[in-house]
C-alpha cells in the first residue's frame, strides 16, 4: 500500500528516543547494589542511577505512538495505541531573513496504566505490580527528566510498509507537559535548527578570562586570568575584544602577545586589571558557506552529519563565487541572528529538511532543471485555492549598506558603513503605478568596500523580487503528490492566476511551507511566488567547450544548454534569445 | 477465522445451544493461583503479553515449536480457547489446545490452522485439568501473540437476531476521498477504526442473570472478551471486544424476567 493506492490505510507513528544506560545492575562495571546503593534497581536510567560514575548512555529506548485502529500493523513492534493527535506548525522560510520559522510539533497523547515491561528492565524482579503504581507518562517522566535535545521522528506512511518505507520527519524533544488530571500529555517538537536559536547558541562563545592586570594602548604582551583559561578557551592566535578595541594575538598559556592593537577600525586605549577579554568571531574573505558551516558547527550542537556541506559548496561555487565574508562579531551573538544576517547579505535561504536531517542551502537561482507542473485538473484538490497579496512586503527603494566602519557600534545604523548600493524603481512610485515610497535596507557588515559588485546583485535581486507587490498561493494536493518538499520550486496553472482577457496564465512558485494536514491523505502547499525568474523566462547553461554546434545535437541536449552566439542570434525555432546572467 | 467447533463437543452437556451466543471472558492463565510459562520469548515480547488483555503487545516465541502452558494449581475447567490481536494466519502456524493432568503427558483437545488473523474461538467439551496449554509449530515464522484466553465460556441464556449487527460487521473507519479543483478522482484513504455493534438480551431469568451474567459484567468494567454472537449458523463472525459503559440491566415484566443492552466495540485482525 502506498501513496498511489486507492484505499490506503494511512499511519502515523510517533516515535521518541530516551537515554538508557547499557549496564546491567550489579553487573560489572555497574557498581550498585540492593540496599547498599539503593532500596530498589535504578530503571536503568540516569536519574535513578546507582552509579553515575559507571552511567553508560549508549543505549537508548525507542517508544512508539500510534492512533488507536483496529488493524495495528503487527509488524512493526510494539505501538502503544495513546496517540490522540498531531498538530504541526510546519518549517517556513522566509525569503526576508533567510533563516525562516522553525518547524514545531505538537504531540498530544493519553496517560494510561502501564505494566512497564520493555520500559523498567527489571520489571519482573519488582516486588509491585506496575500496574498498580502511577501511570505510564508520570513513571515515565520520574525516572527521565533529561529528555530536552533527544531526537523524535514523525514517521508517515501506510498499512503494510515497514519503518523504513515512511516518510519521517526529525524532530528535537523541546519540552513534555502533563499529564494533567484528565490524563493528557503534550510533547513539544522543534527541528534541529531549534539548536541555533539566540537563547542556546551564541557566537562567539561568552569568554570568562580578564585582564590580569592594565594594560596601556600601546602594550604589547597581557595575562589572562584565572590561571590555564588560557589553554582553556583561547586558541593559538584570533582576536579578542577588550572594551571597544579589536586586539590580534598570538598565545601561549595565559600569555597574549598582541600583535595587532585596534584592529578592524577600533581605536586603542587602556584597559584596567579585570576587564574581560572576550574572544571574536573574525572573517576574512571566508565563503558565505564555510561562515553558516561554522556557525552551525562550532556553536551549536547540530553535528556535521545534519548538513551536507558538499552540497553548500556546490550551491557556491555555481552561484554564489563572489560572497565571501569579512567582519568581526566582537560580543556573543545569536547564531541565528548571525546566519539569517549572512542569509540576507548573499541572497540565499536555508531550512530544515525535516524528512532528511539535513540543513539544505539554497541561493536564488533559476530552477536547473524545468519545474514540475500542479493544475487544477490533476493535483489540486477542491475548493483548497487561497490567494494572498502582501502590499507590506514589496518595495520601491532598496538600499544595501556595506564596508562596516566600527564593530562597536550598531549593525543597523547607516551612518556606520562606508558604501551604499541602492535602487529606485521610480516608475513603481509614479501615481499610475502604486503611487507611494517603499523603502528596505539591508545592512551587511560582512561584506566589506570591496564587495561592489555582489551588492549590485543583491540590491538587483531584491528589486526584481520586491517591485511588485508580492503573492501566496495556497493550495492543498493528494498524497500522491507528497514528494513535493520544502524548497521546491513548481509552476502552477491556477485559476486564481489568469491574464487580463481571462486565460490561465502559468506562474513559477518556491514551495516555502508545507504540512500534511492529514498525514499520508493531504498536503497542503503554501507558495511565495518566485519572482525572481518566473516561468516563461528562458535560462541555459552555457555547454562546455568542444560540445557540437547547436545544429549538430540532439534536442535532449540543446534543451538545458546554451551556445553563445556572435551578432545577431540565428533564428533558430522562432523564440527569443536567451539571457546571460 | 471461525469459531471452532470441536467435532466432540458433547451437546448434552451444553446449557444452551449453540444458536446463543457464547462470551469468553474467563482466563485460567490470569487467575491469581496460576502459573504461566513459555518454551521461549523473543526480546520485550515477552510472555506476559499474551494475557494482560491488551491487543498492542505481544508475546513472540524465538523457535518452534512453542509452547505456552499455565498450571492452574489445581485442576480448572475450560471449554473455550480466544486468540487474537495475532498473526499465526499470515504466519501459516498450527495451534493445539492441549490439557495434561501431570504436566508431562499432554492429550490434544483441538488443532487449529487459522487462515487469517482474525480473532479465533475455539469450543469444546469442557473439561477439568491442572495443565493446559498452546502447542504453536509449522509455518514460516514466529508468530506474535497479543492476546490468550482459557478457560470456562459463557453461555447465554437467550439469542438476538432480529436488528443486530454481527459484531464483525459492525466496521467503524474514516473514509477520506479527494477530488481534484475540476472534478477528478485523486484518491482515497481509510483509517479502520474496530466494529462496534449492540447485543440485546430479553427474557433472561433473574437467577440466571444473577447466577451467570453478572459475574461477566463485574469483569466487562475493567475487561475485554471473546463475542460469538451466532456460533452455529455464523462461527467465522467472532471478535475481541469491550464495552466503554457499565452493563445494567433492568426487569421486564411480572416473570421475575430481565433483559440487558450493551454497545460492545473491538477490534478486527491485526495490520
Amino acid at each position: 500500500m502506498a501513496e498511489q493506492s486507492i484505499g490506503r490505510e494511512p499511519i502515523q507513528i510517533v516515535e521518541l528516543d530516551l537515554d538508557r544506560c547499557a549496564l546491567t545492575y550489579g553487573v560489572a562495571p555497574c557498581a550498585a547494589a540492593l540496599g547498599v546503593t539503593g532500596a530498589i534497581k535504578c530503571f536503568n536510567t540516569r536519574k535513578t542511577c546507582q552509579d553515575t560514575a559507571n552511567y553508560t548512555n549508549t543505549d537508548t529506548l525507542t517508544l512508539r505512538f500510534t492512533k488507536s485502529r483496529s488493524n495495528l500493523p503487527t509488524a512493526l513492534g510494539t505501538l502503544i495505541p495513546s496517540l490522540q493527535g498531531v498538530s504541526t506548525r510546519p518549517a517556513e522560510i522566509d525569503l526576508e531573513t533567510g533563516i525562516g520559522v522553525r518547524a514545531k510539533a505538537t504531540i498530544q497523547i493519553k496517560d494510561h496504566p502501564h505494566h512497564d515491561r520493555g520500559i523498567d528492565p527489571y520489571a519482573r524482579e519488582r516486588e509491585y505490580d506496575p500496574n498498580e503504581r502511577g501511570t505510564f507518562w508520570r513513571k515515565l517522566l520520574a525516572r527521565n527528566p533529561y529528555y530536552q535535545g533527544r531526537a523524535a521522528r514523525i514517521r508517515e506512511g501506510y498499512v503494510g510498509q515497514t519503518l523504513a518505507q515512511m516518510r519521517t520527519r526529525h524532530y528535537v524533544i523541546e519540552r513534555i507537559k502533563g499529564p494533567d488530571i484528565q490524563g493528557n500529555v503534550s510533547v513539544e517538537l522543534k527541528d534541529i535548527l531549534k539548536l541555533a536559536d539566540k537563547d542556546r547558541a551564541k557566537a562567539p562563545k561568552h569568554s570568562s578570562g580578564v585582564l590580569a592586570s592594565s594594560i596601556t594602548a600601546g602594550a604589547g604582551t597581557a595575562t589572562l586570568s584565572p590561571g590555564g583559561v588560557g589553554d582553556e578557551e583561547y586558541p593559538a592566535s584570533g582576536t579578542v575584544a577588550i572594551g571597544d578595541e579589536a586586539i590580534d594575538f598570538t598565545r601561549s598559556g595565559d600569555t597574549l602577545t598582541l600583535t595587532a592593537r585596534a584592529t578592524r577600525g577600533t581605536e586603542a586605549d587602556d584597559h584596567d586589571a579585570g576587564d574581560t577579554v572576550q574572544l571574536c568571531l573574525a572573517w576574512n574573505d571566508k565563503p558565505v558557506t564555510d561562515a553558516l558551516y561554522e556557525l552551525l558547527t562550532g556553536y551549536t550542537t547540530i553535528t556535521a552529519a545534519n548538513i551536507p556541506k558538499a552540497d553548500w559548496d556546490a550551491e557556491f561555487a555555481t552561484w554564489l563565487a563572489g560572497f565571501a565574508m569579512t567582519g568581526i562579531v566582537m560580543e556573543p551573538t545569536g547564531v541565528d541572528d548571525l546566519c539569517a544576517e549572512l542569509l540576507v547579505q548573499s541572497g540565499s535561504l536555508f531550512w530544515w529538511d525535516e524528512y532528511e536531517q539535513k540543513v539544505r542551502f539554497f541561493a536564488i537561482k533559476p530552477p536547473p532543471q524545468p519545474p514540475r507542473v500542479l493544475n487544477s485538473r490533476d493535483h489540486i484538490l477542491e475548493d483548497s485555492q487561497r490567494r494572498e497579496e502582501k502590499p507590506e512586503e514589496r518595495a520601491s527603494q532598496i538600499y544595501m549598506y556595506y564596508g562596516q566602519i566600527d564593530p562597536t557600534e550598531d549593525v543597523d545604523d547607516p551612518t556606520n558603513y562606508r558604501r551604499v548600493r541602492g535602487e529606485i524603481l521610480s516608475n513603481e512610485e509614479s501615481a499610475d503605478l502604486y503611487g507611494e515610497s517603499r523603502i528596505k535596507r539591508v545592512f551587511a557588515r560582512f561584506m566589506d568596500s570591496s564587495n561592489d559588485g555582489q551588492a549590485s546583485i543583491i540590491v538587483d535581486r531584491l528589486a526584481n523580487r520586491l517591485r511588485d507587490t508580492p503573492h501566496y498561493l495556497r493550495i492543498a494536493v493528494d498524497a500522491k503528490d507528497r514528494d513535493i518538499a520544502l524548497g521546491d520550486l513548481i509552476d502552477v496553472d491556477s485559476d486564481l492566476n489568469v491574464t487580463p482577457d481571462g486565460r490561465v496564465t502559468r506562474v513559477r512558485y518556491q514551495v516555502v511551507q508545507r504540512e500534511e494536514s492529514q498525514p499520508g491523505h493531504k498536503v497542503i502547499l503554501k507558495l511565495q511566488v518566485y519572482s525572481a525568474f518566473q516561468a516563461g523566462q528562458r535560462f541555459a547553461y552555457v555547454v562546455a567547450d568542444g560540445t557540437a554546434d547547436y545544429d549538430a545535437v540532439s534536442s535532449g541536449a540543446r534543451d538545458p544548454g546554451g551556445w553563445i552566439a556572435g551578432g545577431s542570434p540565428p533564428d533558430v525555432d522562432g523564440d527569443p534569445p536567451y539571457l546571460i546572467i | 477465522m471461525p469459531v471452532i467447533i470441536s467435532r466432540n463437543i458433547s451437546i448434552p452437556q451444553l446449557s444452551y445451544p449453540l444458536t446463543h451466543p457464547r462470551i469468553g471472558w474467563r482466563n485460567i492463565l490470569t487467575d491469581s493461583a496460576s502459573t504461566v510459562t513459555v518454551s521461549s520469548e523473543d526480546g520485550d515480547n515477552v510472555k506476559e503479553n499474551a494475557y494482560d488483555g491488551l491487543t498492542w503487545d505481544y508475546w513472540q516465541p524465538n523457535l518452534l515449536p512453542a509452547t505456552l502452558t499455565v498450571d492452574a494449581s489445581t485442576a480448572a475447567t475450560a471449554d473455550y480457547v480466544g486468540i487474537a490481536a495475532h498473526t499465526l494466519g499470515t504466519n501459516g502456524n498450527t495451534v493445539e489446545v492441549q490439557y495434561s493432568d501431570d504436566g508431562i503427558s499432554y492429550t490434544t483437545e483441538q488443532s487449529i490452522q487459522p487462515s487469517d488473523d482474525e480473532p479465533i474461538m475455539a469450543l469444546f467439551t469442557p473439561s477439568d485439568h491442572r495443565y493446559w496449554r498452546l502447542r504453536i509449530s509449522g509455518g514460516t515464522g514466529n508468530p506474535l501473540l497479543g492476546v490468550v484466553h482459557i478457560g470456562k465460556v459463557l453461555e447465554m441464556q437467550q439469542r438476538y437476531y432480529v436488528g443486530a449487527t454481527p459484531p464483525p460487521m459492525g466496521r467503524t473507519a474514516t473514509l477520506l476521498p479527494t477530488r481534484s479543483e475540476r472534478g477528478q478522482y485523486l484518491g482515497r484513504s481509510l483509517r479502520r477504526t474496530g466494529v462496534e455493534a449492540e447485543a440485546d438480551f430479553e427474557h433472561l431469568t433473574a437467577t440466571w442473570y444473577r447466577s451467570q451474567m453478572e459475574p461477566f459484567v463485574l469483569h466487562a468494567l475493567t475487561g475485554a472478551y471473546f463475542f460469538a454472537w451466532y456460533p452455529s449458523k455464523y462461527p467465522e463472525e467472532i471478535a475481541y471486544v469491550w464495552t466503554n459503559d457499565p452493563i445494567v440491566p433492568e426487569n421486564t415484566g411480572p416473570g421475575d424476567l430481565m433483559s440487558v443492552s450493551f454497545t460492545i466495540m473491538g477490534v478486527e485482525s491485526s495490520g
